[in-house]
């Protein structure tokens, strides 16, 4: 098989490119913190107890209890092998806390828009992922797999406090939304301070996905919401589709800005990132994400033809140190690694 | 500066989140916020921030474990994470007061399971009904405020 057709075979739906919004919003994710009541968190719950919620919930899928989403696989962490742990970490399937959890699985569907981690930080993280700017259909998703396990399961839930975590940052709706966005055009007329102002909404938190200092890398930002008590879900869900749209304007607003009063400048910044890809013989994941991020814009622009938006989503999964040794199916240190992304690099870009 | 979170290391990430007008910032080294992991690190950055908040002074209630998971008060104060879902009520002032901090509310309005029951679900609306009356008698919406009037007898009868 071609390394293409491989890489093909790995995508996952948030990373198609589709979605409204989608030369700007990257991915929508929802997710919800569950516990069932009559165990104690995985934190104090021994070995045995949290081998019980694992064969719990295994049984209940395994006689249709998620039927109705349609073919769903279950996962025990331990059957993976170490190397493509990480690369469901890449992908966002998995945290890199249940990666390391004796008693953990997770059930992902086909398209791998649906996870959800058993025994993680709570028994349950029901995660919804989907491209583009999508967080209401991300929550309506997870939600409707949520009233699946409700259906099931009795959760650790109280009128006064929600749902029941392990920690009080997720108390309540136990729900973290947040989207990601790709945002040169504001990186790269010094306004990323624009994004932090416009976020001064009541609990709505901004940063850079893999940030350094000030600058996020690559340009990628998340945004989500901090506060999970006192809101509905529906409410979280509409304040960060109002901020981010406000930011796609702004993002839009920049790149038009760009091309109009720094077009030679601009063209030349995005065909010299587009000539080192193409060339590289060793690369850093830094020095990749800054380039991948010009080369996006390119194509978004129309500057760049013949190549797919979604060399970005590709590439901030296919080249993290995870997915790399799935790849090459090796462990790799961290120079080989530069030597294999730069490799795949331009196998992609050719 | 060092890493805030092992304090060995030089940082080399500053996370900045605004919350209610209030902008914090941490620092980490690479190895800190690697292992806090990327793909999560939205609530790897809250647990972070949730073990810096205060846990108020270490005499409140010492010594107490709670029946339901055997956690004790040492150890909820020095995790930050309670330990099964009677740790709600065995430690309540307290929870309450660190609720409060971390989440600045402290009463769930949203999603209720099927498993709470209905009379959960209409004790909610009802509460949701009352403030809409209020509002409309506010407001001299009489026809409305009658038929909201209406509604909250008929839910009261149930």
């Amino acid at each position: 098989m071609s390394l293409k057709n491989f890489l093909n075979q790995g995508l996952s739906r948030w990373m198609t490119g589709d979605g409204p919004h989608s030369s700007v919003a990257i991915s929508s994710r929802v997710r919800l913190a569950r516990n069932l009541a009559e165990y104690p968190f995985p934190v104090q719950a021994s070995s045995s107890q949290l081998e019980e919620v694992e064969q719990k919930i295994r049984r209940w899928w395994n006689t249709g209890g998620l039927e109705s989403l349609g073919s769903i696989d279950y996962i025990s962490i331990k059957d993976i092998p170490e190397n493509q742990r990480l690369a469901l970490v890449d992908k966002h399937l998995i945290s890199p806390k249940l990666a390391g959890q004796q008693h953990g699985g997770v059930l992902i569907n086909k398209d791998e828009s649906v996870s959800v981690m058993i025994n993680e930080e709570d028994h349950l993280r029901i995660q919804s992922l989907l491209p583009g700017s999508q967080l209401t259909e991300a929550w309506n998703l997870a939600s409707k797999i949520d009233d699946l396990f409700d259906a099931g399961f009795e959760y650790a839930w109280s009128p006064q406090a929600g749902y029941l975590t392990c920690c009080p940052t997720n108390v309540g709706t136990g729900m973290r939304a947040s989207i990601m966005l790709h945002l040169p055009g504001l990186a790269l007329s010094g306004q990323q301070s624009l994004i932090f102002s416009t976020i001064s909404k009541v609990g709505i938190i901004v940063r850079g996905i893999f940030g350094e200092g000030s600058e996020a890398q690559g340009n990628i930002f998340q945004i989500s919401n901090q506060i999970t008590l006192g809101q509905r879900e529906e409410e979280i869900v509409e304040s960060l589709n109002r901020v981010t749209s406000q930011v796609i304007d702004q993002e839009m607003e920049a790149r038009n800005r760009l091309l109009e009063t720094e077009n030679l400048a601009l063209r030349d910044k995005i065909w010299r990132a587009f000539g080192i890809l193409a060339n590289a013989r060793v690369i850093t994941s830094a020095e990749a994400m800054e380039y991948i991020s010009m080369l996006r814009l390119g194509i978004d622009l129309n500057i760049i033809e013949d190549l797919n938006p979604r060399i970005l989503q590709e590439l901030l999964v296919f080249a993290q140190p995870g997915y790399l040794q799935k790849i090459f199916n090796e462990v790799l240190a961290p120079r080989e690694r530069d030597i294999k992304r730069a490799d795949l690099i331009r196998e992609i870009v050719k | 500066m060092l890493c805030q979170n092992c304090g060995e290391r030089e940082a080399r990430i500053s996370i900045t989140q605004i919350v209610n007008n209030l902008k914090t910032q941490i620092h980490l080294c690479h190895q800190c916020a690697q292992q806090s992991g990327h793909a999560d690190s939205v609530s790897a950055l809250q647990k972070m921030l949730a073990g810096m908040v205060d846990w108020g002074p270490q005499s409140i209630g010492k010594g107490k474990t709670c029946p339901g998971c055997g956690l004790s008060e040492i150890e909820l104060r020095q995790r930050g994470r309670f330990g099964c879902g009677q740790c709600y009520q065995t430690w309540e002032p307290l929870v309450k007061t660190i609720i409060g901090r971390v989440q600045g509310r402290t009463t769930h309005t949203g999603k209720i399971p099927l498993s709470a029951g209905s009379r959960v679900r209409a004790q909610r609306e009802l509460g949701e009904l009352k403030d809409k009356l209020q509002t409309a008698v506010k407001e001299e919406r009489f026809e409305d405020a009658a038929r909201l009037r209406d509604r909250i007898r008929g839910l009261q009868g149930e």
